[in-house]
C-alpha cells in the first residue's frame, strides 16, 4: 500500500513539474496593455482579396488566416489546415480543417466557410487567376475541403499559400460581397474594432482564439500565436520625423520604418531597440524594349554595364542596402545567382564603346520616377548622372505615384521606369518578375524564350527542377535587360525597449509580443 | 435681412454646382487611374481592369457625374473608392476635427493678432512696435512644416509636455483632446497671427489719424475709450474681412499640419483623395469646403452690418 501511494505521489509530482515547466514561459511574460504601432501609409482597404498593398496586409494578416501560408524561410506551413493530401495524379487536393476554430463573431469555421471564401476569391479577387485551373470545390463533410483541378499544377500549393493577396478564410455569409465591402471578421488572434481613416485602426485581442498547438512560437505568418496584449492601436503617421519623435517620447511602441539617419542617432539610446529588416524590396527599374534607344539590345547592355550599383543604392537607401544579383532574396528556397556576371559591372569605358558600336545617335532617354517614394526619386537622379557620363542624353520626368503608374502603361513615353519589387520576390520566383512575362509585358515586347522558361519553371515537378529553370529565367532577364536591378533595399524598424518578443518580418506581427513595465 | 440671407443662399447653389463640375472635369484631365492605385503596383493590366469594372469606373464620365448629381439631391455624396465608407461618413468624421483645429487656431489668431496690432499702432516706432513687426515677420516667414517638427521635438520629445501627434476625440477624453490640438493649432495660427497683426496695425494707424479721433482726444476723453469705443469699431471692418479670409484658409489649407501631426482632418482627406484619385471624395470634399466658404462670406457680410450702421441689406 505504501509503495502504491509512493508511486502515485511520484507520478503526480512529475506531472506537476512538467506542467510547471510547460507553463513557465507563458507565465513569465507580462500580459495586457495596448501596443501602439506606427505605419506610414493608410490601407486602401481591409479586404485582403482586393488589394496587393503592404499597408492592407500589415493589418489584415493579424485579423485573417489561411489554409496554408509561409513560414520564416518562405516554405509552406499549415495554418487553418490540419493536414492535406494530394492525389497521385496531382488533380485533387484534400484539406482536413482544424477543429474548434472560431470566427470573431463566435461562429465555428467549417468547410462551407472555406468553400465560400475560395469561390469569392475565384469570382473577384485581384489575383483570381490563381484559381483558374480549379474545376470544382467540394465539402464532403464539415471538416473536409476538396479542390479538384482541371489540369495538374505542380506549384498549386505554393500559389494558394502566397500572401500577396492571401486567400483569407471568411464566414460563408461574406461570399457574395463585392470587393472592399466585407465585414472585417476573420479567425485571427486579433479582431477588428475601428478604423478612422488618416488616423488609426484599432484591433483587440480575440478571446475565442486558440493558439495552434502544433508549433512552439512565431513562424512566418503562422506558428503558435499567443496574444499577450489587450489592444493594438495602429497609427497612421505619414511624416518620418513625427514617427521618430513619437518613438522617442514613448507615445509609439513600434515603428515600421525609421529613416537611416535617425537610426544612427537612436542607436545610442538604451530605451530604444533597432532592427534591420533585410530583403525589403528589389530596388530597380523596368526597361522599355519598344521605345528607342532601349529597343536596341546593345544600348541596353551599355546602360547595364555603365552603372555603379553601390553608389546608386548608397545614396537612394541612405546606406541601408545589400548588393546581390539574385531576383530572390538570399535564404529563399529558390535563390540563384545566374546572370551575376552582368550585375554591377560598373565599366563606363566599356559602356561608352558599346554605345558607339550600337550606333546611338543621341536619342532622348526618358526616365520616369516619382516623388512619393524618395528612394526611387534619388536612385533616378544618380542613374541619370551616371548615364550622362557615358554619353546618354537623359531626361527625368517626376510625377506623383498615381500619375507615374498611369504613365508606365504608355509604351512611347519612357525608357526606364523606377520601381521597388517587394512582395513579389519574397513570395517566390513565380511572382518575382512575372511582369515581364506574357501577357503582362512591362517591357512591351514579348520574349518567347523568357515565356517558355517561365512555363517550364511553373511546370517543374520538384523544387530543384523549378529552381534550375528559374536560374535560366534569371540569366535571360539579365541577358536581355528586362529589369535593371540596383540592389536589395533594407528597412530599419524600431521598438521601445519594453516591447518584448517582436521580430521584424514582412508584416508587423503583434502576437507573442508583450509590453513590460 | 432675412430676404438678403435667403437670396445669398439661393445664389450659392449654382456656384456650388459649378465648383463641383469644374473639379470633376479637372480630375478627369489629370493622369492617374484610381483602379491602378487600389490594385497596387504589382497588379496586372487584367486585374486593374477588373477593379475598374467593380468600382464602376469603366462607365462614361458624364454618366457617373449625372448619377452623382442625382445622388446629391437625395443627400448622398457617393461611396469612397478607397475608404470603405460613404463620402458623407468620411466627411462627417473629419469636419469636427478640422473645425476644432481651425477654430482654436482662429481664436489664437484673433486673441493675439488684434491686440498685438493695436498695441503696435498705439506706440509707433517704439520697441513694442518693432517687436510686434519682427515677430509678425517671423510668423509669415517661417515654414510651418519646419516649425511643426521643431515644436514636436521641443514639447513632445525633450520636455514631454505634449503629445507628438495624433488626435483624441473630445468625447473620448476632453483633456487629451485639448492637448492633442495645442501644437497643431499654434503651428497653423502663426502665419495668420503675423498677417492679422500687421493689417490691424496698419488700419489702426490710419484710423487714429482721422479728425473724429483727434476731436475725441481734444475733448479730453480717456485714451482707452477713444481707442476702444471709437477707433476699434472702424478698424474691425477690414479686420473682419481678413479674419474671414483667414478662417477660410485655415479650414482648407491645413493639409501640411494635419500630415505632420497625423490629424484626420478635411485637408488630409482631400490631399489623400487627390493622390489616390478617389473622385467621389474629391467632389464631396470640395463641395463641403466651397459651401463652408460661401457661408463664411455670408457671416462676414452680416458682421459688417452689425459693425457699421451705414451698411444695410434690407430692400428700400
Amino acid at each position: 500500500m505504501n509503495r502504491g501511494i509512493g508511486r502515485i505521489a511520484t507520478t503526480a509530482a512529475a506531472a506537476l513539474a512538467l506542467f510547471a515547466l510547460a507553463a513557465a514561459p507563458a507565465a513569465a511574460q507580462k500580459r495586457g496593455g495596448t501596443i501602439v504601432f506606427a505605419q506610414e501609409a493608410p490601407p486602401p482597404t481591409l479586404d485582403p482579396y482586393f488589394s496587393t498593398s503592404v499597408s492592407t496586409r500589415n493589418v489584415a494578416m493579424n485579423i485573417f488566416e489561411t489554409l496554408l501560408t509561409r513560414d520564416e524561410n518562405n516554405d509552406l506551413i499549415k495554418e487553418l489546415a490540419e493536414d492535406y493530401t494530394v492525389s497521385p495524379d496531382g488533380l485533387t487536393y484534400t484539406f482536413t480543417l482544424r477543429r474548434g476554430v472560431k470566427f470573431h463573431n463566435g461562429k465555428e469555421m467549417t468547410s462551407a466557410d472555406v468553400k465560400a471564401s475560395f469561390e469569392r476569391y475565384r469570382r473577384m479577387a485581384l489575383p483570381k487567376v490563381t484559381l483558374a485551373p480549379v474545376d470544382a470545390f467540394e465539402t464532403p463533410d464539415a471538416n473536409t475541403f476538396v479542390i479538384r483541378l482541371k489540369q495538374k499544377v505542380p506549384v498549386f500549393l505554393e500559389e494558394i499559400s502566397a500572401f500577396v493577396s492571401p486567400i483569407a478564410i471568411l464566414p460563408a455569409e461574406q461570399g457574395d460581397r463585392e470587393g472592399g465591402k466585407i465585414d472585417i471578421i476573420g479567425t485571427g488572434p486579433f479582431q477588428f474594432v475601428e478604423w478612422i481613416a488618416d488616423s488609426h485602426l484599432k484591433l483587440k485581442k480575440f478571446d475565442g482564439y486558440k493558439p495552434d498547438g502544433r508549433y512552439k512560437g512565431t513562424d512566418g505568418f503562422a506558428g503558435r500565436k499567443e496574444v499577450l496584449v489587450d489592444m493594438v492601436d495602429i497609427r497612421l503617421v505619414k511624416e518620418p520625423g513625427t514617427r521618430v519623435a513619437g518613438l522617442e517620447s514613448g507615445q509609439l511602441h513600434i515603428v515600421e520604418d525609421i529613416p537611416t539617419e535617425s537610426a544612427k542617432r537612436l542607436a545610442t539610446r538604451k530605451d530604444i531597440v533597432l532592427y534591420d529588416l533585410k530583403n525589403w524590396w528589389l530596388h530597380g527599374a523596368w526597361v522599355n524594349h519598344a521605345r528607342a534607344p532601349t529597343d536596341n539590345p546593345k544600348v541596353r547592355r551599355a546602360m547595364q554595364i555603365a552603372l555603379d550599383m553601390e553608389a546608386i543604392m548608397d545614396i537612394s537607401s541612405d546606406g541601408a542596402y545589400a548588393l546581390q544579383a539574385g531576383l530572390q532574396y538570399p535564404g529563399n528556397p529558390y535563390y540563384v545567382t545566374d546572370g551575376k556576371e552582368l550585375y554591377n559591372v560598373n565599366d563606363p569605358k566599356k559602356a561608352q564603346a558599346l554605345l558607339k558600336e550600337a550606333g546611338y545617335k543621341g536619342e532622348e532617354f526618358v526616365i520616369i520616377t516619382n516623388s512619393s517614394y524618395q528612394s526611387m526619386y534619388k536612385a533616378a537622379q544618380v542613374v541619370a548622372e551616371q548615364m550622362k557620363a557615358v554619353g546618354f542624353k537623359v531626361r527625368i520626368d517626376v510625377f506623383d505615384w498615381a500619375t507615374a503608374m498611369a504613365r508606365r502603361r504608355n509604351k512611347d513615353g519612357w525608357n526606364l521606369w523606377f520601381t521597388g519589387q517587394g512582395t513579389g520576390p519574397s513570395v517566390g520566383p513565380f511572382t518575382a518578375l512575372k511582369d515581364v512575362v506574357s501577357p503582362q509585358l512591362n517591357q512591351f515586347v514579348a520574349d518567347p524564350v523568357l515565356d517558355k522558361l517561365f512555363d517550364e519553371m511553373i511546370a517543374g515537378e520538384t523544387v530543384d527542377a523549378r529552381k534550375a529553370s528559374f536560374g535560366k529565367f534569371q540569366a535571360r532577364v539579365y541577358d536581355q535587360v528586362h529589369f535593371l536591378k540596383f540592389g536589395d533595399f533594407q528597412r530599419k524598424q524600431a521598438t521601445r525597449a519594453n516591447v518584448k518578443g517582436y521580430t521584424p518580418y514582412r508584416i508587423p506581427r503583434f502576437w507573442n509580443v508583450s509590453l513590460e513595465d | 435681412m432675412g430676404e438678403f440671407v435667403l437670396r445669398r443662399l439661393l445664389a450659392a447653389i449654382p456656384v456650388l454646382l459649378i465648383v463641383t463640375l469644374i473639379a470633376a472635369s479637372i480630375m478627369q484631365l489629370v493622369p492617374g487611374d484610381p483602379a491602378a492605385v487600389i490594385a497596387g503596383q504589382g497588379a496586372t493590366d487584367a486585374e486593374v481592369a477588373q477593379v475598374r469594372t467593380q468600382l464602376g469606373l469603366d462607365r462614361p464620365f458624364l454618366v457617373r457625374l449625372g448619377e452623382w448629381y442625382l445622388g446629391l439631391v437625395r443627400g448622398d455624396l457617393g461611396y469612397s473608392l478607397t475608404l470603405n465608407r460613404t463620402v458623407g461618413q468620411a466627411i462627417l468624421e473629419r469636419v469636427p476635427v478640422t473645425l476644432a483645429l481651425s477654430g482654436i487656431a482662429l481664436l489664437l489668431t484673433v486673441v493675439i493678432g488684434v491686440p498685438a496690432g493695436v498695441l503696435a499702432a498705439l506706440r509707433p516706432n517704439s520697441w513694442v512696435d518693432q517687436l510686434v513687426l519682427t515677430l509678425a515677420l517671423v510668423g509669415v516667414s517661417v515654414p510651418n512644416f519646419w516649425l511643426s517638427l521643431m515644436l514636436i521635438v521641443l514639447f513632445g520629445v525633450i520636455v514631454e509636455w505634449l503629445p507628438t501627434g495624433g488626435y483624441v476625440p473630445f468625447t473620448e477624453n476632453p483633456v487629451e483632446w485639448a492637448r492633442s490640438l495645442v501644437l497643431p493649432s499654434i503651428s497653423l495660427a502663426l502665419l495668420q497671427i503675423g498677417l492679422l497683426a500687421r493689417i490691424t496695425r496698419a488700419t489702426m494707424l490710419e484710423v487714429l489719424r482721422n479728425d473724429y479721433v483727434r476731436t475725441a482726444r481734444a475733448k479730453g476723453l480717456p485714451r482707452l475709450m477713444v481707442v476702444g469705443k471709437h477707433a476699434l469699431k472702424n478698424v474691425m471692418i477690414p479686420v473682419v474681412t481678413v479674419i474671414g479670409i483667414s478662417f477660410g484658409l485655415l479650414l482648407s489649407g491645413s493639409v501640411v499640419i494635419e500630415t505632420v501631426y497625423s490629424i484626420p482632418g478635411m485637408g488630409r482627406l482631400l490631399a489623400t483623395a487627390i493622390f489616390s484619385r478617389d473622385y467621389p471624395v474629391i467632389q464631396g470634399g470640395l463641395l463641403v469646403t466651397a459651401a463652408t466658404l460661401v457661408l463664411l462670406n455670408l457671416v462676414v457680410d452680416l458682421l459688417y452690418a452689425a459693425l457699421d450702421p451705414r451698411v444695410t441689406y434690407d430692400r428700400r
